[in-house]
């Protein structure tokens, strides 16, 4: 017989409670963002014909301080954001911007050959817009009359 | 020092902010503050936002910040994904009497306004000389 998709043994409806779990949380998440645990820079997506952009907020962090690696389908934004200060007799009354290392590994909907890639920055947002490997565009096949 | 006094676009972040008008949702941005002698830092987190389009104001001992976020579209793209999204950053801060409101330095680099703010003479300490009778 052939089956398709999860065999009821294999269904685990806890996964998918834990799956909604994390989403909310997701959905609630609230102004302090941290670079630890993957989730900064928050980012958009947009989908073109033949590529694909992704922006980031990235208020404060200076363009020399960004690392980007493209592999397959695969974006990496990493890097590091300087504290505000880093003057210890400085007295704080509000520290709510995160800062420090970051990385965050975002997949993409299509595989993108790394020598089309470009990005910028501006007012804090980064773009990065890549471009699809040539061999794998859509190509339009011509019907001939017979 | 440099009291919240409103909570603009409530608690949640960026996610269900109050939908004002046709400026979209406004957001609360996340803020620095930090004081050393006699200069307090105001440091916000703007992305998006251009250097002319930040406003800053003084009404009552009250500081606004506001700044409307201009992110369009890349041109010939659909976004299929989305995290952030368009609006307002908006949020205000009462000023303690020891802070010369006349003396406030604004500026606006990759995203990120930084208001420097003095205090003013009469709140500074003062030296008084003891003399011998």
């Amino acid at each position: 017989m052939l089956s398709y998709g999860l065999s009821p043994a294999q269904w685990d409806p806890f996964a998918e409670l834990r799956q909604l779990q994390s989403q909310m949380n997701r959905m609630f998440d609230t102004g302090a963002r941290s670079g630890r645990d993957g989730n900064w820079p928050p980012v958009n997506m947009w989908l073109g014909d033949d590529s694909v952009v992704v922006t980031a907020e990235m208020p404060g962090v200076a363009q020399d301080d960004i690392d980007l690696t493209v592999r397959e389908n695969t974006l990496i934004i990493a890097g590091e954001r300087n504290p505000t200060t880093g003057d210890e007799d400085a007295v704080w009354h509000r520290r709510e911007r995160p800062s420090g290392e970051f990385s965050r590994s975002i997949r993409l909907p299509l595989r993108v050959d790394p020598d089309k890639v470009e990005a910028r920055a501006k007012n804090g947002i980064l773009e990065i817009e890549m471009g699809r490997p040539d061999a794998e565009r859509p190509r339009k096949i011509k019907v001939k009359a017979s | 020092m440099t009291n919240e006094v409103t909570k603009t676009g409530g608690d949640v972040a960026r996610t269900e902010a109050e939908d004002t008008r046709d400026t979209g949702p406004v957001y609360r941005p996340a803020t620095d503050i930090f004081e050393k002698d006699d200069v307090v830092t105001v440091v916000i987190d703007m992305p998006g936002v251009t250097p002319d389009s930040v406003d800053v104001s003084v009404e009552n001992r009250s500081l606004t910040v506001r700044g409307s976020i201009d992110a369009p579209a890349p041109e010939g793209y659909r976004r299929i994904y989305a995290e952030y999204a368009p609006g307002t950053f908006e949020r205000a801060f009462s000023l303690p009497d020891t802070i010369d409101a006349g003396k406030i330095d604004a500026t606006h680099r990759d995203g990120v306004l930084t208001l420097t703010l003095k205090k003013s003479e009469a709140a500074k300490p003062k030296q008084i000389k003891v003399n011998a009778a």
